[in-house]
């Protein structure tokens, strides 16, 4: 277990950029001129954070944090600073605090979006310090998402530019699908080495089958993501396109951080696969194709963003190399070259935006010797360009230097190094000629008009790229600085611990020669392709862009096709999808659980019922008159009962009885309205589905063995019935006792249908008959009826008394009554309804609901808790049980009679109330 | 379980998905009316053991009772439906529903 050091700085530096986007957005008291030198103060702190953290750095205990957050699924929410992440922090905090500066001077404050801005800035940089700084591979992912997030918007922030919008989402689209890859790749890693702590990756050597194909899906699956986000071959073409965003995102996400980000995770996993035989040809074969595009198009380039921004893909290209032929042994002087692009390209790209902002310059040809016009600029513009191609004095020198001694001795050692050296040096040969290429024409040609210029460049927009050109040069004639530097933040097992040192004269020798070939190779070439600059302009390698887009453009279509596919526009064939599932889902248990069946005993006593109620069912296909088939439904429902009856069940025998009573009016008043049914054609193959999902279903019982519990179920019921619930009958305890919660959730149910009747029609007011509507004839009957209501009213309170203790109960009562009921008002003339045309169903429902509802709070009264039964000592029939019961009783005679009467009213009068 | 109580079991499933996946609202009413009683059966069936086993009955009570509302609450609708329509088919859904 690592110890933890420096938690709290570790989280300001992750959160605090969070916390300073939502300010930024919200706040809007802070003034918007202000906002630029706000997040500088701001980003100079986590500088000063990271600075410090970089001295006290040791090797043994690096600063760590950890919660564990979901650990089933190896996530914790845990942070590591290591050298490479310091490294990366401090590229991030110090460009991030001289592009806020930067921006400063070039955002127009007078615009309200500006707050948004330095919002995203901020929400980029807590991403982008959250991924370097995560120690959980997950936990990485989401920050790199988050950067990907924080680039959309930034791209985009000129939104009301169409390509602007479709720049960001073509961006963002494509590192959304480099980063589904890396995901998987990051769960495979998951699911190999039982952790997704970088940290123990890295430690335990847990990936160590280095020739299993696993391996290899896993470097691929992580290389594209890493390729995706820095912009390599066949992943470029976003990183042009992004530059529809304001200057100082380009010089801050898109050259100097966001790109780099998967050159960070390169180099975090780069000790797992080294040794991994694909390795070498894998990273080369990507890195060589992403230089030489870049290169051949950032020399054909048009506009100045474009010319940086394919330099800066085959730069990332040259990073990517560097860790390909890296030795097992560990790399040297990684951290300079990135450190030198972070330099020279930040400051080429401020120096652009200035050029912008100023003249209104955004192509390369009327920019033509603007540098000759303004010497502070064009001093800064000669250093920057001097460290891209690489000339002595400059950072990019040393760098250069170290990337053409490892090419030399990857010669020597590597028999197919001939390949890399090859593509390499060509790619440094086109690297410099673009640069050359910038330098001749801002500062030799003359313009073939003078731009128009608003103003001169200030002193303080020119501040940031001084600084950052000047660093390239201090650090460029002081190169045991650049090492110190370098070496401050090395790592154990990605690097050398003791490496070469860096010179600036190592004397005269092949390699030297060799850069001298470079340059005066590179002045040629351009001179050579400089007369096909006109022809070629369209070699902008524009043709993955496009098909990309234009993809983007039919996926809807596409969808829209699948779409039509699988989805046919009626409910049979959903259905049918579903009951498909359900029995291929079932099959193999059933399968299983097959071996263990013994033959069934040849005749039983349900025989000649099941019998009649498979031949019942088999009416209702065959029958078409609606009349028939209502009354063969009728039929098989009370053959049902019969069922029940056999199987020792008196209440569920007599639920299903009076429910199919309420059942057969309810369907003899649908049969009033539906049409005389022809045979019902087909949209869907129902034959065989219905053969087979009957089967399945039929042959279920057969599971009845697997499951575990229910006797242990069944014999607390048994047990606790008399005891606890104080009731002989043990269904009736459990329904409104032991589980009374569920029977008033099934009450609620009851009353939402009731209303959902109600509602269908509009008509809950005038439910009750007219004399001239009755369905029967009225004047024999009329006499009877009330006798009958009677007869009814008695039978359904003794069941409701007697039914915590033998068959009965509220439910069946309350079916009782509403069947008379309805029954009466049926037969009986208006004139003698007496007291029922003074209460309305619904207010009987909502009165049934409320008193199932008392008892429930009722025990809490008397001491027990929310719907434990209380019980009087003295008075048997006082108790909460049976008030529940009542409830019930009360809110099914509700239901029951309005259900029915809405239907005949519809019925009889067609809707029209 | 008995072969006769297979073929119960079978009949009643079948015919009520057979009915269930016709272009009509009164199969399908008759359908799921047939099918929960189907379902209350299987209950029945799995939780037989020695003597009546009163855990599936009540589970068996609940279920008939919200099959009751359900079947009551689709009648309506469907009594809705052909006094407007005239019919009882069930609508296919036009491309713009979709």
């Amino acid at each position: 277990m690592i110890e933890a050091s420096h938690p709290a700085l570790l989280l300001v530096l992750v959160f605090c950029p969070f916390l300073q986007a939502a300010i930024f957005f919200s706040c809007k008291f802070l003034p918007r001129k202000s906002l630029g030198f706000l997040s500088t103060f701001f980003s100079l702190i986590y500088f000063a954070i990271v600075i410090y953290l970089t001295i006290e750095r040791s090797e043994e205990s690096p600063f760590y944090f950890s919660v564990p957050w979901v650990p089933s699924l190896l996530v914790n929410f845990s942070f590591q600073a290591d050298g490479l992440s310091l490294f990366f922090a401090l590229l991030i905090t110090g460009m991030g605090s001289l592009v806020s500066f930067y921006a400063q001077f070039y955002m127009n404050y007078e615009d309200k979006r500006v707050r948004r801005f330095y919002s995203y800035i901020g929400l980029f940089m807590g991403s982008m310090l959250g991924a370097v700084t995560a120690d959980n591979f997950l936990v990485l992912f989401v920050f790199w998402e988050l950067t990907g997030v924080a680039s959309y918007l930034l791209i985009s922030y000129d939104y009301h530019l169409p390509s602007a919008r479709i720049s960001a989402r073509s961006a963002f689209l494509i590192n959304a699908v480099a980063a589904l890859a890396l995901l998987i790749g990051i769960i495979l890693v998951g699911l190999l080495s039982e952790t997704l702590e970088l940290s123990e990756i890295l430690d335990r050597d847990t990936i160590s089958n280095k020739d299993s194909v696993w391996v290899f899906a896993i470097m691929a699956l992580l290389l594209t993501g890493i390729a995706g986000k820095s912009a390599q071959f066949p992943f470029h073409f976003w990183l042009p396109e992004a530059m529809s965003a304001p200057t100082p995102v380009s010089a801050y996400l898109h050259s100097a951080t966001m790109v780099k980000l998967g050159i960070y995770l390169l180099a975090r996993i780069y000790p797992l696969f080294v040794e991994t035989p694909l390795w070498f040809p894998l990273v080369t074969t990507l890195s060589m194709l992403t230089v030489l595009i870049g290169g051949v198009a950032a020399l054909f380039a048009k506009k100045l963003k474009r010319i940086l921004a394919f330099a800066t893909i085959s730069q990332l290209g040259f990073f990517i190399s560097f860790y390909g032929i890296g030795d097992p042994q560990g790399l040297e002087y990684d951290y300079v070259h990135i450190f030198n692009h972070a330099l020279y390209k930040g400051s080429l790209f401020m120096l652009v935006g200035i050029l912008a902002v100023t003249a209104g310059i955004t192509e390369l040809e009327p920019a033509r010797g603007i540098c000759r016009r303004f010497p502070l600029l064009g001093v800064i513009f000669a250093v920057s360009i001097a460290a891209m191609a690489g000339l002595p004095g400059t950072t990019g020198f040393l760098s250069k230097e170290l990337l053409v001694r490892d090419l030399v001795l990857l010669l020597e050692t590597e028999p197919t190094g001939v390949i890399v050296f090859g593509g390499l040096i060509l790619g440094l040969l086109l690297k410099v000629a673009f640069s050359y290429r910038l330098f001749y024409n801002l500062f030799f040609c003359s313009p073939k008009k003078e731009a128009e210029i608003k103003k001169a460049p200030s002193i303080w927009i020119l501040t940031p790229p001084f600084i950052l050109s000047s660093c390239a040069l201090i650090l460029g004639i002081w190169p045991s600085g650049l090492e110190q530097f370098a070496k401050a933040y090395v790592i154990e097992g990605l690097h050398d611990p003791n490496p070469e040192e860096i010179h600036l004269w190592h004397g005269l020798s092949l390699n030297l020669l060799l850069s001298l070939c470079l340059f005066i190779g590179g002045v040629y070439l351009y001179k050579y392709t400089r007369g096909y600059e006109k022809s070629i302009h369209t070699i902008t390698l524009s043709g993955l862009a496009d098909s990309w887009s234009s993809y983007l453009e039919k996926l809807p279509y596409q969808a829209g096709s699948l779409t039509r596919i699988i989805h046919r526009p009626h409910v049979s064939w959903h259905l049918s999808i579903l009951f498909l599932i359900c029995s291929v889902v079932l099959i193999p248990p059933l399968l299983e659980a097959g071996i263990y069946f013994k033959a069934p005993p040849m005749f039983t006593k349900f025989d000649g019922l099941a019998l009649s109620l498979g031949l019942s069912s088999f009416l209702l296909l065959i029958l078409r008159a609606a009349l028939d088939r209502f009354i063969a439904l009728s039929l098989s429902g009370f053959l049902v009962t019969f069922y029940f009856v056999l199987r020792g069940a008196p209440d569920v025998a007599m639920t299903q009885m009076v429910v199919e009573v309420a059942m057969l009016f309810v369907i003899v008043l649908l049969f009033f309205k539906v049409p005389a049914q022809q045979a019902s054609k087909s949209r869907v193959l129902r034959l065989p589905i219905a053969i087979i999902f009957g089967v399945v279903f039929a042959a279920l019982p057969m599971l009845r063995g697997k499951v575990e519990g229910g006797v242990s179920l069944r014999n607390f019921f048994e047990l606790n019935a008399l005891a606890v619930a104080k009731g002989a009958n043990v269904v009736n305890t459990i329904l409104v006792d032991f589980r009374g919660l569920d029977t008033l959730g099934e009450v609620a149910v009851i009353t939402a249908a009731v209303f959902g009747v109600c509602a269908l029609f509009y008509s809950s007011r005038n439910l009750w008959l007219k004399p001239h509507d009755s369905l029967l004839p009225v004047s024999p009957f009329s006499s009877v009826m009330p006798a009958l209501f009677l007869v009814g009213l008695i039978m359904a309170f003794n069941l409701l008394i007697r039914g915590h203790n033998a068959p009965g109960g509220g439910f069946a009562g309350g079916m009782v009554i509403g069947i008379s009921l309805v029954l009466v008002t049926m037969g009986i003339q208006k004139s003698r309804l007496f007291i029922l045309s003074k209460i309305h169903p619904l207010t009987l429902l909502s009165l049934g609901l409320l008193s199932s509802l008392a008892p429930a709070y009722l025990s809490l009264i008397f001491g027990g808790g929310i719907m434990v039964s209380y019980f009087n000592p003295s008075v048997s029939l006082f108790n909460t049980p049976l008030l529940f019961d009542f409830g019930i009783m009360l809110l099914v005679i509700g239901a029951v009679t309005a259900i029915i009467l809405v239907l005949r009213t519809i019925s009889l009068h067609g809707g029209k109330q | 379980m008995s072969i006769t109580v297979f073929f119960m079991l079978f009949m009643m499933t079948a015919s009520s998905v057979y009915l269930i996946l016709s272009s009509r609202y009164t199969d399908l009413l008759i359908g799921i009316a047939l099918l929960s009683n189907a379902i209350n059966i299987l209950i029945m069936e799995m939780g037989q053991g020695e003597g009546a086993d009163p855990l599936p009955q009540a589970l068996i009570l609940t279920a008939i009772v919200i099959g009751f509302a359900l079947v009551a609450f689709l009648a309506s609708y469907i009594l809705f439906e052909v006094l407007r329509h005239k019919n009882d088919s069930i609508p296919t859904y036009t491309e713009e529903d979709v």
